[in-house]
């Protein structure tokens, strides 16, 4: 009975921390402290092209069908993947905006973003470099 | 070893450019993106006399309940290149069917951008007309819920583009956004009519401005527009009937209505949309005023609702065109000798198909599914009911140009495949 005790809270234990936060980072040289929800949100969703300081933003992704991407914007937006890859064809095909860059993983994110001060991206939580900083952190579900 | 000075000075540019292309900064490099959508559907509607089409640019439908692949089907590439974060250009070609197609009506987009700060953007070239919600991404099925945009809104609204400029401002408001953007601009559109083969050319300066608010889940635009026509479309009818004058009192009336040199069409845009990620639903109404009488004044209206269970979102759509002027009998004069009415019917046959050629007096209701089963691809089934005025069916291709003596209808259904890439 107390082994069951100590496995469900062991599972649980488990399932709490695989509840794992999504941080969004910038370059450690970037004027940019700190973004709100609704900042991050007009970034990844190409509403603006520049961070709240006026300074132009280069916005990263991941590629289309890495499981972090769907969590990053159900999170950010509680939109499915299919649902942001339909909202940035509006964008796209429209001539409006660019879809931000994609990258094939979290290391060449980080990497990227530690050569560009104009640089923003995700990454699951995780220790990182000192030429990046976190601005937003995001729970994600899964 | 000694460098001679211009070889030092050299040298030296080569590493002041290397170290700006390895520095932090250097995303001022000319970056080049191609992209691109395509449809692949088939369509079968049940009417034998009539055909379906997906708006006015077409001439040939789906009737009698024979699969037709062309009305859905096209596909459209995409290159971008960015410049600097103030300058991109963007050239966008489309093949599907077309009236009179060619190369130069497939060509959509061929604009370059400037924008000196974040939320001012200023467009100069072949630009997408952003007159309604679905404007600028029409053709991109992945982008929309329906397997085609509402046909009673889109089918006769068919501008596409229009060489010119636009300027977009955006303000930034606490929980949303709002843009608003003026554009003015000049294009060519070749339109088939059911009573000509060359059909009709229409040279016109659209002009307007437009209101976009995004808020939360909602989304509400309004927009007006003004399309100037610099030509007459209609110049051997108008001809023919100036020339009649003296035996047809009611000529130069006509004529003088239906030259549409100096005209203009008049829109007013209203469209309102909420996405919670679960529920969603958009409606659009737009009224169009003319001074000529080749454009019938009329009411374009759609509201659909739908909802998403996981990749799979079923939707109802409900759409209607209705004139708001009266159909328009032409009678020729009378007590004229045999021969001279018979040259004259012509004429009075001309002018009645003119007035009315856009009489559009039609309701759709409709049910579909959309299935994004795989990454970047979806599939959609629909499957809709017209009911039209017996002499509201222009939006049809009326094959035998028949003037119907009952109200027609039809049942439509829909396979599409979207895809990006």
């Amino acid at each position: 009975m107390i082994k069951k005790l100590i496995l469900t809270i062991v599972l649980m234990g488990c399932s709490i921390a695989s509840a794992a936060d999504i941080l969004v980072i910038v370059n450690a040289d970037s004027s940019v402290d700190g973004l709100t929800h609704k900042q991050a949100v007009d970034l990844f969703m190409g509403r603006v092209t520049a961070f709240p300081n006026n300074k132009p933003a280069v916005t990263l992704d991941l590629e289309t069908g890495t499981p972090l991407r769907a969590h990053f914007y159900k999170a950010l937006t509680g939109k499915s993947e299919a649902q942001v890859d339909a909202y940035w064809a509006t964008l796209v095909f429209a001539g409006r905006m660019t879809q931000p860059k994609q990258y094939d993983s979290e290391q060449t994110l980080i990497q990227t973003v530690a050569d560009n001060s104009s640089a923003i991206a995700y990454v699951d939580k995780q220790p990182l470099p000192a030429n990046v900083k976190v601005v937003l952190e995001l729970p994600s579900e899964e | 070893m000694r460098l001679n000075p211009l070889r030092k000075q050299l040298n030296q540019a080569l590493l002041i450019a290397l170290s700006l292309c390895l520095s932090p900064s250097a995303w001022s490099e000319v970056e080049h993106r191609f992209s691109g959508f395509a449809t692949l559907g088939v369509v079968a509607s049940d009417n034998e006399d009539i055909g379906f089409r997906r708006d006015l640019t077409q001439d040939e439908g789906a009737r009698n309940n024979d699969l037709y692949w062309a009305t859905d089907s096209l596909i459209g590439v995409q290159w971008h290149t960015r410049f600097s974060h103030k300058f991109d250009t963007t050239v966008q070609v489309v093949a599907r069917d077309r009236f009179k197609n060619d190369f130069e009506k497939s060509l959509e987009w061929a604009f370059i951008r400037y924008r000196p700060v974040d939320g001012l953007d200023i467009r100069l070239g072949r630009l997408g007309s952003d007159i309604f919600m679905l404007s600028e991404y029409r053709q991109v099925g992945y982008a929309f819920q329906w397997v085609r945009p509402p046909l009673e809104f889109y089918s006769w609204l068919a501008l596409y583009h229009f060489d010119g400029i636009d300027i977009n401002k955006r303000f930034d408001l606490s929980n949303g956004t709002l843009n608003i953007k003026a554009y003015y601009g000049n294009t060519r559109a070749d339109f088939p009519t059911n009573y000509n083969e060359e059909g009709v050319d229409i040279d016109f300066n659209p002009a307007g401005v437009s209101f976009k608010l995004e808020w939360g889940n909602w989304r509400g635009r309004y927009t007006y527009s003004s399309v100037s026509i610099n030509n007459n479309i209609l110049e051997p009818l108008t001809d023919g009937l100036y020339q009649v004058q003296s035996v047809w009192a009611d000529a130069k009336a006509y004529a003088d209505s239906i030259n549409s040199e100096g005209k203009t069409m008049e829109y007013h845009e209203v469209g309102l949309g909420y996405d919670n990620n679960v529920w969603w639903a958009q409606t659009e109404y737009t009224e169009l005023t003319s001074d000529s009488g080749s454009f019938v004044n009329s009411s374009y209206f759609y509201f659909t609702l739908g909802r998403r269970f996981g990749p799979v979102s079923l939707y109802a759509i409900a759409g209607s065109v209705k004139p708001e002027e009266d159909y328009r009998n032409v009678t020729g004069p009378e007590g004229l000798p045999p021969l001279y009415a018979q040259q004259i019917q012509p004429l009075v046959e001309g002018t009645q198909e003119t007035l009315n050629g856009s009489y559009l007096d039609q309701q759709c209701r409709g049910l579909g599914v959309r299935w994004d089963f795989a990454s970047r691809k979806a599939l959609k089934f629909q499957v809709e009911n017209y009911e039209m005025d017996k002499n509201g069916t222009n939006l049809w291709v009326n094959y035998e140009n028949k003037d119907f003596t009952e109200d027609q209808s039809s049942t439509v259904i829909s396979l599409t495949m979207d895809v990006l890439f």
